[in-house]
């Protein structure tokens, strides 16, 4: 017998076609907004927050001034838990290369800032593990690794040999040594946006060196020789392990006398912006939710109002209270699931539009409009959830009207 | 009017049915009634004296509010059917099953479902019932709606209507059909054909007929055996009697 009321159901549902339509209109018209709403808060604060935990500029330590570090404090640093690469750096008055020169072309850059770099750079990303290799166990320590800034400028990449210019001030004779560069790599422009060089400590302790009027055996540098203590760094590069960890970081190191500068503000106020953020989505989502139930519930109780007469005349040929339930409800399922599947096409085709707008501000695998598989299922598991409880509820209510009334009434 | 051997389709003592509207009290009280196999039997009174609430009550879709005796007996052979402790079981399922086994309904103004063809929805207590017979065209002939079979609903006229909802009272050949002014909505001429119609398939078939109509001219005209009525008022109620 129910199923009798289901065939009923779906007949008169084809048989008006129109009205059918019209439900299924109502449903997209409140679940589309819902879901390009959901969209674009899922996709725009899963981008930022993963831009945030990417972008390694958010877990760096910059200390402020110049100290004095020595070997074992690196060491010492590199063991706690919160830090995620450290690498000594020397003086940034002598970390430059006063010129370099790509002989293939001519072009030449002058006053090229130096990093210290090594395997886990922060900066550089992992598929650069192996020049980053390179760059540290050349035992000429004549490999670099050029910006993306600097690269373009001197039109030089991968393999690429360059010329380097270093020069001093010894008493009143100015002195300059020539360099024989291997460009390893070239770092993405994300690395760093300057004209600007990621080489080995020891090149950048060589050139500290030199600069000190001091001579380099290694590279046959002449000067005077350098006193054999313990080499002192006044700077660090530091990178917490992650974003969480530079407050604590920052703590211990501030603990420790340093003066240091870090993003954990702007971390911070990120954070509560992503809090506030998504606090007005969910208010938006929630009054969305709230309409969306509401008029769906609402069209359907009119809709098994409007039906009374046919469900009355139903019963009073002998259908049981129970199986007729099974006549709005089946409607209700009907309309909820071509509505929300309506809904979803809908919605890939917005969400690829607006990608496509914001193309070129995203990255490779990045949306500012999106769901997740388990988004769909949650919407269409609560559209057909809330189609069959408001028909179900207004079933129960004709169901109650004597049928005959349910007709002379009409 | 032909009488069976065997129980009566209906037998009823003291029912009754209260209901209360803006402060009127309506009471509808039938103190007996009894209806053999195949009778037929006219309720006469002026609209609103409560010929479709006893109607209702007969077709066991709505609950008395008292029941002296209320015995259905559809099929010769069977135990009557207490229908006055199916009420009191809350057993509406079994009601319905009964309804839609055993009674045919025609009603004033010849209800069909628009979404289905003549054909459907004179077959539909059939489908309900999940049987199936070869009843629909012999019916229809009769009925004269055979070349109407795969119209819809909307195509007909009033009394082509009513013919189909006579079609669908009769097509699952119940023991009682209940018409409720089953041609007070056509024209006189198109009301004598249809109400002849249903009355001759009635008797050929020994169907139970109860007819409720407040057409005096017509029903005298046919000499049917018409219920006792009586409306009275007393202290803000009205008091509706019928019985034979």
């Amino acid at each position: 017998m129910s199923w009798q009321a289901v065939i009923l159901a779906l007949r008169e549902l084809s048989h008006e076609r129109l009205s059918a339509l019209c439900f299924i209109l109502a449903v997209i018209s409140v679940l589309l907004p819902l879901l390009v709403l959901f969209g674009l808060k899922f996709g725009l604060v899963a981008t930022l927050a993963q831009r945030l935990i990417e972008d390694p500029r958010s877990r760096e330590i910059i200390g402020v001034g110049s100290g004095r570090y020595d070997m074992a404090w690196f060491e010492n640093v590199e063991g706690w838990g919160e830090v995620g690469f450290v690498m000594p750096n020397t003086r940034a008055i002598s970390a430059s290369i006063n010129m370099l020169r790509n002989p293939g072309n001519g072009n030449r850059l002058r006053g090229v800032q130096m990093f210290p770099s090594g395997p886990g750079d922060p900066l550089l990303p992992p598929d650069m593990k192996d020049s980053l290799s390179t760059l540290v166990s050349g035992a000429s320590g004549n490999g670099i690794i050029l910006s993306y800034l600097a690269a373009r400028r001197l039109e030089a990449g991968q393999g690429d040999r360059l010329t380097g210019y270093l020069q001093r001030i010894r008493g009143d004779r100015r002195e300059r040594v020539k360099l024989e560069l291997t460009v390893l790599a070239v770092a993405p422009e994300s690395a760093n946006p300057n004209e600007v060089a990621f080489v080995s400590l020891p090149f950048l302790e060589a050139t500290e060196d030199y600069r000190d009027g001091f001579s380099v055996p290694d590279r046959n540098w002449p000067g005077e020789n350098r006193p054999t203590e313990n080499r002192i760094y006044p700077r660090y590069r530091l990178y917490a392990s992650s974003i969480y960890t530079v407050s604590a970081l920052r703590d211990r190191l501030v603990g420790a006398g340093l003066n240091v500068r870090t993003r954990a503000a702007e971390i911070e106020s990120l954070q509560s912006l992503d809090r506030n953020l998504s606090r007005i989505f969910w208010m938006l989502a929630g009054v969305g939710t709230l309409g969306f139930v509401l008029s769906l519930a609402a069209n359907l109780v009119s809709n098994v109002d409007r039906k009374r007469r046919h469900l009355s005349l139903i019963r009073l040929v002998g259908m049981p209270r129970s199986a007729l339930a099974f006549f709005p409800v089946s409607q209700a399922a009907v309309i909820a699931f071509l509505g929300s599947t309506l809904s979803f096409a809908f919605f890939l085709m917005i969400a690829s539009t607006l990608n496509g707008f914001f193309a070129g501000s995203l990255r490779p695998g990045e949306a500012i409009c999106r769901l997740l598989p388990a988004h769909y299922a949650f919407a269409f598991a609560g559209t057909l959830f809330t189609a069959v409880a408001a028909s179900s509820l207004a079933a129960v209510r004709t169901a109650r009207v004597d049928p005959s009334e349910g007709i002379r009434d009409a | 009017m032909t009488v069976h051997d065997g129980a009566p389709v209906f037998d009823v003592l003291d029912l009754a049915k209260r209901r209360e509207k803006a402060g009127h009290i309506f009471e509808l009280r039938v103190p007996r009634f009894v209806l053999d196999r195949g009778g037929i039997v006219v309720a006469r009174g002026r609209s609103g004296c409560g010929k479709s609430t006893l109607l209702d009550l007969l077709a066991m879709t709505l609950e008395p509010s008292e029941s002296g005796t209320f015995r259905f007996s559809p099929a010769e052979n069977e135990k009557p059917v207490d229908v006055a402790g199916l009420w009191r079981r809350k057993q509406e399922g079994r009601a319905s099953r009964l309804r839609g086994r055993y009674i045919g309904y025609v009603l004033q103004t010849g209800d069909l479902l628009p979404f289905l063809s003549v054909a459907e929805n004179i077959l539909l207590p059939l489908r309900l019932l999940a049987e199936t017979n070869d009843r629909l065209m012999p019916l229809a002939e009769r009925l004269e709606i055979d070349h109407l079979l795969k119209k819809m609903p909307s195509d007909l006229s009033v009394g082509e209507r009513q013919r189909v909802a006579i079609g669908r009272a009769l097509v699952h050949d119940p023991a009682v059909i209940l018409a409720d002014e089953p041609t007070a909505s056509v024209d006189p001429v198109t009301a004598d054909h249809v109400f002849r119609l249903l009355l001759d398939v009635a008797r050929e078939r020994g169907i139970a007929l109860v007819v409720a109509s407040h057409d005096w001219l017509r029903l005298d005209a046919l000499g049917l055996p018409a219920l006792e009525h009586r409306l009275g008022h007393d202290e803000g109620c009205v008091r509706s009697e019928f019985w034979n």
